[in-house]
């Protein structure tokens, strides 16, 4: 019996002062799924002496739903444009002064005080892409120059094709492919897209935003929705045989920033990570790895993802930015995608 | 006096996490159930049946209310799967059961404990095997290639099958135990008298063994089937994240789906149904004492 | 016990041909997978179901595995606190409701403390999400440990209840009527008495809570990912033969915590 209770006040004192350690030097980053270089991570450990630990979503809504739920623990996540808006009108998220913090200079002006954070007190703008559709080459000839490839597959592709499981980005797509705004409050607008999704079902093979790459890279499917830089690393780094499309229509436009929920309790450690991942030198590692565009500035000459080799983040398709919707837009977004997957 | 007051603080924490941990979270579904979902998640404190409407009702794209089928095949799919694998999992469990109380003394030990060792395995690594006996070139299909019973077909994962089979191996050590502890309390000079009498062997199973087990295949079958009424992952991993069970619904209505006044009332469904079959299970063992 | 034997005709009543060769299918159901698993995880490729040749490499490179170890360092941590708050209660609960005298409601108390196990988890799951964004607790590791503690503590309770059950209390009368304080006597004759049900208990609500998958994946937040979460998104991202090693420890783990509980619940009875 006495050998019982030792061994349990000893685990107990293991465990607490594991327990105590998490406390002060730690950073709970929740980012894109494979979004950050693991060499940077560990640099920033060296560097700062802050201890990250990792989780990672495959959607925006995913992310919202975490936070929305109270009480999640994370002090960075990367929301996208829309989001940060709904992010910010819910009160989720810190006040963090973006726009005096050493990481806002580096921000590309284009991208300063945008709509979604006018007066820049949330958030620091990132990395931005766009969602398209990706094509196996071995397995599919046809062309991919337009959404219709997609929403109406034939030959090959039909039944075979994996959409994002999220409507964030596919019912924007089908919006463009039918020449609708974004964000419509128009029922019988959302009632065709709703019909075009349902049509589009029977040749889907698989909802899923997680493990793209190798479904895609092995022929399981032959068209996934995607988004650039993603397809463009999978492209060179494991010689996959894909292409990325570059629909007529246009493409779904995103922004990534790095934020601060509004209840994180290591909020001075979240601002030098933001800080941190801001400067040019990591910016450019970052860049080479994640492969999507950056919207903090980077190393021109260090960075290996040039125009000429990389035509999926420098698209010749014209791209339009998702905005948030209105509640009751947003209301027949969610009925289009509960009705579609019952 | 003094007496009593050990007993009220031996008792007071279990109470209170009780209290707390599980009996006041039902009381908040209860009360969202009956409120109104918020566009992001959350929910705003005005009162509306809306969510329990939901269940039967959608509107269409015209704004009319019109019966709805889909919640209620999920619901249907999920009382037709959890019940098929306990009617499985009882065919397969009372011959082991029995098997095994007629072992040797040690034989006896050895086999239970083989029965309850995968308990103690992690169940995301039990169904995770169940993955990968069935995934696409996995054993089985390879084996069964091999000895030429198929051809080429689609896959033995993403569908009800696949997700049962997982469910019944999950499951199965819950109904084997307590059906093997009523095997083990029987008379065996009653299947003696039995034979001595002439009744074959099918008709000493009916007539004689199985009633006198019967408590311990109803405490099995409760044990198998309220966990698989509330079962998540086996869908998602067996059932490849197309057909969902109730579980599932309620688990997205808290994520993805953003609509926890709607899950909050499948939640109550849920306890609904289960509360049935373990008043159903509480009436059949009284009835039972009553009896005997 | 030979074949032949199998299929002579039996005289016995007792005996029903046939249930035999369920048992003997139903074991291969039951531990077929896990062979598997176990030999795949030595496959030296990256293909798993092709076999290539004999390799402990993934073993190396799943105990390099930054998120498998703090996931299982979260696990351990959270099993250890809920076990020792489960285990607690549980006893505490088991002596009053098996030894205490005049217990009011004694059915009530009993249902109240083995209500986690009439409840589908996944309703617990979110009803206890619920309650913590209504509360605003913000440790994903304290939502662990105290939603785990919830759900452990029948696991606790009925194993030290059973071993109550099991002995008589002459010992405890004869305790008191030397004049032993209450608690003299509970430290000095029922603790050590009940202390293979408190072994049993507190190792079955351990597992439990090493095993948990639905509530933790729900409420787990911002490093707080616990063993069985991480490796469900491993097993989504697709089978790979580290994931095989990584169950394969798991199982050696699992074993090795069984059997000594096994033993001292066989020895004890």
């Amino acid at each position: 019996m006495k050998y019982i209770t030792k061994i349990s006040l000893l685990a107990l004192s293991i465990s607490l002062s594991t327990g105590a350690k998490a406390e002060n030097n730690q950073l709970n980053v929740y980012t894109w799924a494979e979004s950050i270089d693991p060499v940077l991570i560990e640099n920033f450990q060296k560097e700062t002496g802050i201890e990250i630990t990792l989780d990672s979503y495959t959607s925006n809504e995913y992310l919202l739903a975490k936070l929305k739920s109270g009480s999640s623990d994370y002090d960075v996540v990367f929301p996208s444009q829309h989001f940060v808006k709904i992010m910010i009108q819910e009160g989720l998220l810190k006040n963090i002064d973006a726009k005096n913090m050493a990481a806002f200079k580096q921000v590309d002006d284009k991208w300063k005080n945008k709509w979604w954070d006018k007066s820049s007190e949330y958030s620091i703008p990132f990395v931005y892409g766009t969602a398209g559709y990706t094509v196996n080459r071995d397995k599919y000839e046809g062309p991919a120059n337009s959404w219709k490839e997609f929403f109406e597959p034939t030959g090959a592709a039909a039944g075979n094709i994996a959409v994002f499981s999220t409507p964030d980005e596919i019912i924007p797509a089908a919006q463009l492919y039918l020449g609708i705004d974004f964000c419509t409050e128009k029922r019988t607008d959302m009632k065709k897209v709703y019909q075009l999704l349902k049509k589009q079902k029977e040749y889907v093979a698989v909802y899923s935003s997680d493990n793209i790459s190798s479904r895609i890279s092995s022929g399981e499917v032959v068209m996934h929705n995607w988004w650039d830089g993603d397809s463009m690393r999978a492209r060179k780094n494991n010689n996959a045989p894909i292409e990325y499309a570059q629909p007529k229509e246009g493409l779904v436009g995103w922004l990534d920033s790095m934020v601060v929920p509004k209840n994180s309790r290591n909020s001075d450690n979240a601002k030098t990570f933001i800080n941190w991942m801001s400067e040019k030198d990591n910016a450019t590692i970052e860049y080479n790895y994640y492969a999507h565009s950056s919207a903090v500035a980077i190393d021109e000459s260090k960075a290996i993802h040039k125009k000429e080799n990389s035509p999926e983040i420098f698209p010749t398709a014209f791209i339009k930015f998702t905005r948030a919707c209105s509640p009751s837009a947003q209301k027949l977004v969610d009925k289009v995608w509960t009705q579609l997957l019952q | 006096m003094k007496k009593l007051s050990w007993n009220f603080w031996g008792l007071l924490p279990a109470y209170l996490v009780m209290s707390l941990l599980m009996v006041l979270p039902l009381l908040i579904i209860f009360y969202v159930s009956f409120m109104t979902s918020d566009a992001y998640g959350g929910y705003k404190a005005i009162f509306s049946l809306q969510s329990y409407s939901q269940i039967f009702y959608t509107a269409d794209w015209d704004d009319n209310l019109v019966l709805n089928f889909q919640y209620l095949k999920i619901i249907a799919r999920t009382l037709f799967l959890s019940g098929a694998t306990a009617v499985i999992c009882l065919l397969v469990s009372f011959p082991v059961a029995y098997y095994i109380s007629r072992q040797s003394n040690n034989m006896k030990t050895f086999l239970l404990y083989l029965v309850t060792l995968p308990f103690w395995v992690s169940m995301v690594v039990r169904v995770y095997a169940c993955v990968l006996i069935l995934s696409n070139d996995g054993v089985l299909e390879s084996g069964l290639r091999f000895f030429g019973l198929i051809g080429d077909i689609d896959s033995l994962l993403y569908n009800n099958a696949a997700m049962m089979v997982g469910m019944v191996y999950t499951y199965i050590p819950l109904m084997i135990l307590p059906i093997y502890a009523s095997i083990e309390k029987l008379d065996t000079r009653l299947i003696e008298a039995a034979s001595d009498l002439y009744s074959c062997r099918m008709n000493t199973l009916r007539s004689i063994i199985l009633p006198l087990c019967k408590p311990g295949i109803v405490a099995g079958f409760i044990l198998v089937l309220v966990p698989c009424l509330g079962t998540v992952l086996e869908p998602m991993l067996l059932g490849g994240g197309k057909t969902m069970m109730l579980g599932n619904l309620i688990q997205n209505q808290f994520g993805v789906a953003r609509n926890w006044s709607f899950g909050a009332s499948l939640t109550v469904l849920l306890l609904c149904i289960v509360l049935l079959f373990l008043m159903f299970q509480a009436h059949r063992t009284s009835k039972l004492r009553e009896l005997s | 016990m030979n074949i032949l034997a199998m299929f002579k005709p039996n005289r016995d009543a007792k005996h029903y041909p046939g249930f035999g060769a369920v048992g003997v299918l139903f074991f291969t159901f039951l531990y077929l997978p896990i062979l598997v698993i176990i030999a795949y995880s030595f496959n030296s490729n990256r293909i798993v179901s092709v076999w290539q040749g004999f390799s402990w490499q993934w073993y190396a490179s799943a105990l390099q595995n930054e998120g498998l170890l703090n996931s299982l360092r979260v696990s351990l941590t959270v099993a250890l606190f809920a076990t020792l708050v489960a285990t607690v209660i549980a006893v505490s609960a088991a002596l009053v409701l098996e030894r205490g005298q005049n217990v009011k409601h004694a059915k009530l108390s009993q249902g109240v403390v083995n209500l986690p196990l009439m409840l589908p988890e996944i309703v617990f799951a979110v009803a206890i999400l619920i309650l913590f964004s209504q509360l605003g607790i913000q440790s994903g590791m304290l939502k662990l440990i105290l939603a785990h503690s919830a759900f452990c503590i029948p696991f606790a309770f009925l194993p030290i209840r059973a071993r109550l059950q099991g002995m008589d209390n002459n010992l405890e009368q004869a305790a008191q009527d030397l004049y032993a304080t209450p608690l003299v006597t509970f430290r000095r004759i029922t603790l050590p008495l009940i202390a293979p049900g408190i072994f049993a208990g507190s190792m079955l609500s351990f597992v439990i809570s090493m095993d948990d998958f639905i509530t933790s994946n729900i409420v787990s937040g911002g490093g707080a990912t616990t063993l069985p979460v991480y490796i469900f998104s491993l097993v989504k991202q697709g089978v790979s033969p580290e994931l095989n090693a990584i169950s394969t420890l798991i199982m050696v783990a699992s074993l090795l915590i069984a059997t000594p509980c096994w033993l001292i619940a066989k020895r004890s009875r």
